[in-house]
């Protein structure tokens, strides 16, 4: 019998073997390292979320001084505020962490970092008019 | 005779060189008619997980743990639940203690939702902890007045939703320590701190 063939077809085996290894430890490491960069971005922007409902008080007390037509733009941005602070709730109730490192897990979590670098940018735009509102100084 | 009344003094010499050092109150304090006012948490009627009201009498001359999470939270409060139940496992069976967390998302945290995650902890049945529902537009209020003293002692950053400070009260609502609630070896030191205000309370 010759051995031949068989010994081929056996390195073949092994040789792809280790490559879906390689790449599925691979996948699982990207996985891993995009979880972390989520749980990241996702704990900076709740670290602007209380001065949400800080601000979101504030400007109640405002907009109760202020004259008929000023209260309209301070009620206003007291509106989106409050959305700001929902979305970002929203997002964390809709959040599942994946239980698979795969491909489509991968996928899943750049678009959550996606979604929640829009949720910061829309919380630092409406913390920006409402600090303006207050004459309050940026904190950074 | 002597040789007994020697032996009688040394407990009570030994009892005052050991008394456990008493801790402070923290927070604002003001000057009234020559008295020293200190911070107190103000009167309170939340729902807790089992849809009862929990307020002022609910607490009175109770020493407790106060905290600030929401159920959907994936990072930091997950930590501050496993050490809070390191707490809740040592002091459950003491009536002066109990554990209040106040969940800063009333939109997700309903009774049926904290009721859940109070069983998806392994705490389904107690009568110790308390899964406080805040309504919106007290949530900032009522963390001022828990975090005020936090904030004068420690750089606060990241705001109240998100610092996983465990603040520790006594039987008058004075804020007598507070630590980070997801680091094990400060907790070690609030459990320390909870005894001593149990012992200071039994004393009373």
């Amino acid at each position: 019998m010759n051995a031949k063939p068989l010994l081929i077809i056996s390195l073949a085996l092994l040789l792809f073997a280790c490559a879906s290894g390689g790449s599925g430890k691979e996948i699982a490491g990207e996985v891993r390292m995009l979880h972390d960069s989520l749980m990241k971005l996702h704990d900076e922007t709740m670290a602007s979320h209380s001065s949400c409902l800080s601000l979101i008080d504030e400007l109640k007390d405002l907009s109760a001084a202020a004259p008929d037509a000023g209260k309209v733009q301070i009620d206003s941005v007291r509106t989106e505020l409050d959305y700001t602070s929902e979305i970002m709730m929203d997002w964390m109730a809709a959040y599942q962490d994946p239980v698979t490192e795969d491909t489509v897990a991968a996928g899943y979590l750049k678009e959550q970092i996606k979604a929640v670098r829009e949720i910061a940018r829309i919380q630092e735009l409406n913390l920006g008019a409402a600090r303006v509102l207050l004459k309050k100084e940026n904190p950074e | 005779m002597k040789i007994r009344i020697l032996f009688l003094m040394v407990p009570v010499l030994w009892s005052c060189i050991h008394r456990p050092a008493r801790l402070p109150i923290l927070g604002e304090m003001d000057i009234s008619g020559g008295d020293t006012v200190f911070h107190q948490i103000p009167d309170f009627s939340f729902i807790n997980q089992y849809g009862e009201e929990y307020n002022k009498d609910s607490i009175r001359g109770k020493i407790y743990v106060s905290d600030f999470f929401f159920t959907k939270c994936p990072t930091i409060c997950p930590k501050m639940a496993q050490q809070l139940l390191r707490i809740h496992e040592r002091f459950a069976d003491d009536p002066d203690f109990r554990i209040l967390s106040h969940s800063i998302d009333p939109k997700y945290d309903t009774t049926e939702a904290l009721r859940k995650y109070a069983e998806k902890l392994g705490v389904g049945q107690t009568r110790t902890w308390h899964f406080l529902s805040l309504p919106k537009d007290q949530i900032n209020e009522t963390a001022r007045q828990y975090l005020a003293a936090v904030q004068e002692d420690s750089t606060a950053a990241g705001g109240f939703t998100h610092t996983g400070h465990f603040l520790l009260v006594d039987g008058e609502r004075h804020i007598r320590s507070f630590c980070d609630g997801t680091k094990a070896e400060e907790v070690d030191r609030l459990m320390k701190e909870i005894s001593i205000l149990l012992d200071e309370r039994r004393l009373q």
